[in-house]
């Protein structure tokens, strides 16, 4: 064991000997200050306020009276949740390692339950990482509490662990027993389930009967149906029942009691801890065959992760299918676009953009002529404005086709005669035109409903009032359409700038970035999520404000100084107006990415990276 | 024409690149040999503008890498050890693309003859994922050929492939040159190099240990036969028969 654990401290001391070699390179040290800043400005302070605010000690007089009733409830609901589970007849013997551990531990001289055991710590990281960020988010500023918060998490989310592995162990081993003996084990456990809801039946029946009698003063009759010693005295059984579910609830009761003794507080910890003992001797002592599975799994992931696997399931008649018919001669970074655009789809852009509008004019058509029910109008509108105002900010984060994908082949990337500029506006477009594309759908479907609401029956929606195309001397149709046509040079502008950003930042930092197609959710990752976020907030605010500005002004001197009335044609003109701004920043942006193309050293960051995908 | 001079590459104070100059003209093949970390990686992709350099020149058919990035890269073709390919595209979608990239005129039906020759007819319409890793490096090899370059570097080019596809690529490699380019090959099969390469540049701890043809190897280093094969010429030029 001795071994094992001295492998796992040389992973977290090479895992953080790593961290501490970027921070040396001040593009990483500056980018983890303006990250760590961010994190506390934006999310840590808001809720340490709101925590400040309403402290522990206000907090608990609201709910110390409630706190042995929601006790029993989360009780109840683990004791549910773990005997339906234990129905499921379906698990899986695993032990999470990754194929080198496997290959290196499991000829090695090391006994199984130590390798199980080692696999069981390894989970700790993410664990612990959990509980630090839930204790941060919920727990207050006093230490204590924090303290209290952190271990009430661990103890729960550990034996939540134990749990899971420990059961999938054992029912992978009833597949390893002789049958009668697997029968025996299996109608155990059918008795134990049985037995649990033998007793919560009665309970559940009563609540439900009680239910529709149930008034506006139902929350004294809910504490006092769940007060443990009422239940203790009505359904002993069930409450005997619910003794370990309430060992893992009770530190958490504790940590809210802010005048509570320590060591009736520690004395809480004495059971979960036990449980945790029990169950992870449970896990380590169990007798099932877990390494097949083990390496099944493992080689599952690698092939899950090979970015080729989906590709192969394209038919052969789909394999001719191209976003635009790709000529021998012409701009080089038409071909990079081309390229691109086929990683998120083969089909034809134009017959896709076409069958677009067709469908959208079609539906508008009729909908102008029958109208909508008001709440499918009512979703219509939400859904088009999210996808509308969404799509085109998350554009880069979402699509990845583009540099993220293509720094893992850099070895033909950068052989390729084109400058670093153009290269890198080819590798921005693509995630920018389908992130443009997926918005001008939500503003069809906002046209959609924007018609529809200016049918003669429709009385409750209003898109847009119909005196103010009136006013603007247009037909409330015309109205809408030039509304869209307005939206949409702001939205593809939008969507270029989050794609730009999302691009910089994999040529900045690239050992953050998760290269290739999918999205990591460790924390590096969620560093460049708020990394990304700060620069959007700046970019857009540098690019947005000027805009407004712009367009603010033109309207100041058209109606307040020339007095000339405003005009629905001079929209689109004025989406422009305020796109312009954002243009040059993303122009600015894409010239800087092209000279840090240019000066691109690969050699340490990705090429290595590119080497162990 | 490939001329490389006084290149450095350093990392982090290492010079894995420590002052080497070579030369190859139009027509000709040169063989580029060293033991493991010896650098030869590292300075076929500063040749190929993969990694910049941190001192000295290097210049393909005239141009200057450096300078003209873009007229320079135009004339070469880099095969990297690995067959790097992009995994949604099908083997005539590589070639569609390489043909725009590097603007061939004739690009559709040359993309079409390209196939043919490396023996991919059947898999023009396959993803790489589809491939075996000879089929994989013909089609890289495809790609790499397809604009007609004027420089050919191959790093460890028969590597996984089978004899009848190793006799192709050593065929393809002198017909390349005898066309007119200038040609790299860096490999460790020292076979392939004494086989097809009319000069060799032995490299160690990145620099040029000994550089010509085999006699002229031969008559550099004491204690040698007139008879000793590159793999005795390389294990004494490099210390590796002690």
């Amino acid at each position: 064991m001795t071994t094992l654990l001295y492998l796992a401290w040389l992973s977290l001391r090479g895992r953080v000997l790593g961290w501490l070699r970027l921070m040396k390179q001040p593009k990483y040290l500056v980018g983890t200050l303006a990250g760590v800043t961010w994190m506390g400005m934006f999310a840590l302070r808001p809720v340490m306020r709101v925590n400040q605010r309403t402290g522990l000690e206000r907090r608990f007089e609201e709910i110390a009276e409630w706190l042995p009733a929601v006790e029993t409830a989360a009780a109840l609901m683990l004791l549910v949740f773990l005997s339906l589970w234990w129905l499921w007849p379906f698990g899986k013997a695993m032990v999470e390692l990754t194929e080198t551990e496997l290959h290196l531990l499991l000829p090695a001289p090391v006994r199984r339950r130590h390798i199980i055991q080692y696999a069981v710590l390894r989970n700790q990281w993410g664990i612990l990482f959990g509980c630090l960020m839930i204790s941060f988010f919920s727990a207050g500023t006093s230490p204590t509490a924090f303290a209290w918060r952190f271990l009430s998490v661990w103890l729960f989310l550990t034996l939540w662990n134990l749990h899971s592995r420990g059961r999938g162990l054992w029912i992978a081993r009833l597949g390893e027993l002789p049958a009668a003996t697997a029968w025996r084990r299996r109608a155990m456990v059918l008795a134990v389930v049985g037995l649990i809801w033998a007793a919560l039946t009665p309970a559940i029946v009563s609540i439900a009967t009680e239910l529709p009698a149930l008034t506006g003063d139902v929350v004294p009759q809910l504490r006092a149906a769940l007060d443990p010693e009422r239940l203790g005295t009505e359904a002993p059984l069930l409450a005997l029942l619910l003794t370990p579910a309430r060992w893992v609830t009770g530190p958490f009761s504790a940590g809210l009691t802010p005048d509570a003794v320590l060591a009736d507080g520690l004395a809480t910890l004495i059971w979960p801890l036990l449980l945790v003992v029990l169950h992870n001797e449970w896990v380590v002592g169990s007798q099932t065959r877990f390494e097949e599975a083990s390496l099944e799994r493992s080689r599952r992931q690698a092939a899950s992760r090979e970015a080729g696997a989906r590709f192969r399931k394209i038919r052969r008649s789909q394999r001719k299918a191209t976003p635009f018919r790709l000529r021998p001669v012409g701009c080089p970074e038409t071909a990079i676009i081309w390229k691109n655009l086929m990683l998120a789809h083969r089909g034809n852009l134009f017959v896709l953009v076409g069958s677009g509008v067709v469908a959208v004019a079609v539906v508008a058509t009729c909908v102008a002529m029958t109208g909508l029910p008001e709440w499918l109008i009512a979703i219509m509108t939400v859904g088009g404005v999210i996808g509308l105002s969404l799509t085109p900010m998350m554009a880069g984060h979402q699509w990845r086709n583009d540099l993220r994908t293509d720094l893992l082949r850099i070895e033909i990337i950068r052989t390729w005669p084109i400058d670093g500029w153009r290269l890198f506006a080819s590798q921005v477009l693509p995630p920018a035109t389908i992130a443009t594309l997926y918005a001008a759908a939500a503003g069809g479907v906002l046209l959609i409903a924007g018609i529809a609401a200016g049918h003669p029956t429709t009385t409750g929606s209003v898109l847009v009032p119909p005196e103010l195309a009136t006013r603007l001397g247009v037909s409330y149709t015309v109205l809408l359409l030039l509304g869209l046509a307005t939206l949409l040079p702001v939205v593809a502008a939008i969507a270029s700038l989050s794609a730009t950003l999302q691009n910089l930042l994999a040529l900045l930092w690239p050992s953050w970035i998760q290269l290739g197609r999918r999205r990591g959710g460790s924390a590096a990752n969620m560093g460049h999520g708020l990394l990304t976020g700060i620069g959007m907030m700046l970019a857009l605010a540098l690019g947005l404000l000027p805009g407004v500005a712009l367009v603010g002004a033109w309207l100041f001197v058209q109606i307040q100084m020339a007095d000339i009335p405003l005009s629905a044609w001079e929209l689109p003109l004025m989406g422009l107006t305020a796109v312009a701004p954002l243009a040059v920043i993303t122009g600015l942006l894409t010239r800087f990415g092209g000279a840090l193309w240019d000066r691109l050293d690969p050699s340490t960051e990705i090429l290595a990276a590119g080497s162990q995908t | 024409m490939i001329e490389i001079q006084d290149l450095v590459k350093a990392y982090d104070g290492f010079r894995a690149v420590d002052g080497l100059s070579l030369r190859v003209d139009s027509g000709e093949i040169l063989g580029l040999v060293g033991p493991n970390g010896a650098g030869k990686t590292t300075t076929l992709r500063c040749l190929a503008g993969i990694v910049p350099p941190t001192a000295g020149r290097v210049a393909i058919a005239g141009f200057d890498l450096q300078q003209q990035p873009i007229e320079a890269r135009q004339r070469l073709a880099f095969v990297p050890d690995e067959p790097h390919l992009f995994d949604h595209l099908t083997a005539l979608d590589h070639l569609n693309l390489f043909s725009r990239l590097y603007g061939v005129a004739d690009g559709s039906t040359r993309a079409e003859t390209m196939l043919a020759e490396a023996g991919l007819r059947d898999q023009r319409l396959s993803f790489p994922g589809e491939l075996s890793r000879g089929m994989k490096q013909k089609l890289v090899i495809a790609c790499a050929l397809l604009h007609r370059p004027e420089a050919l570097v191959l790093d460890e080019p028969l590597t996984g492939l089978d004899p009848a596809a190793m006799r192709r690529m050593k065929r393809t490699v002198t017909d390349t040159a005898a066309a007119g380019a200038s040609v790299i090959v860096s490999s460790h099969m020292l076979h392939l190099v004494e086989e097809v390469c009319d000069r060799v540049l032995i490299v160690s701890h990145g620099r040029s240990v000994l550089e010509g043809t085999l006699e002229e190897i031969r008559t550099q280093l004491p204690d040698v036969g007139a008879d000793a094969d590159l793999e005795t010429l390389f294990l004494k030029a490099t210390g590796g028969d002690q």
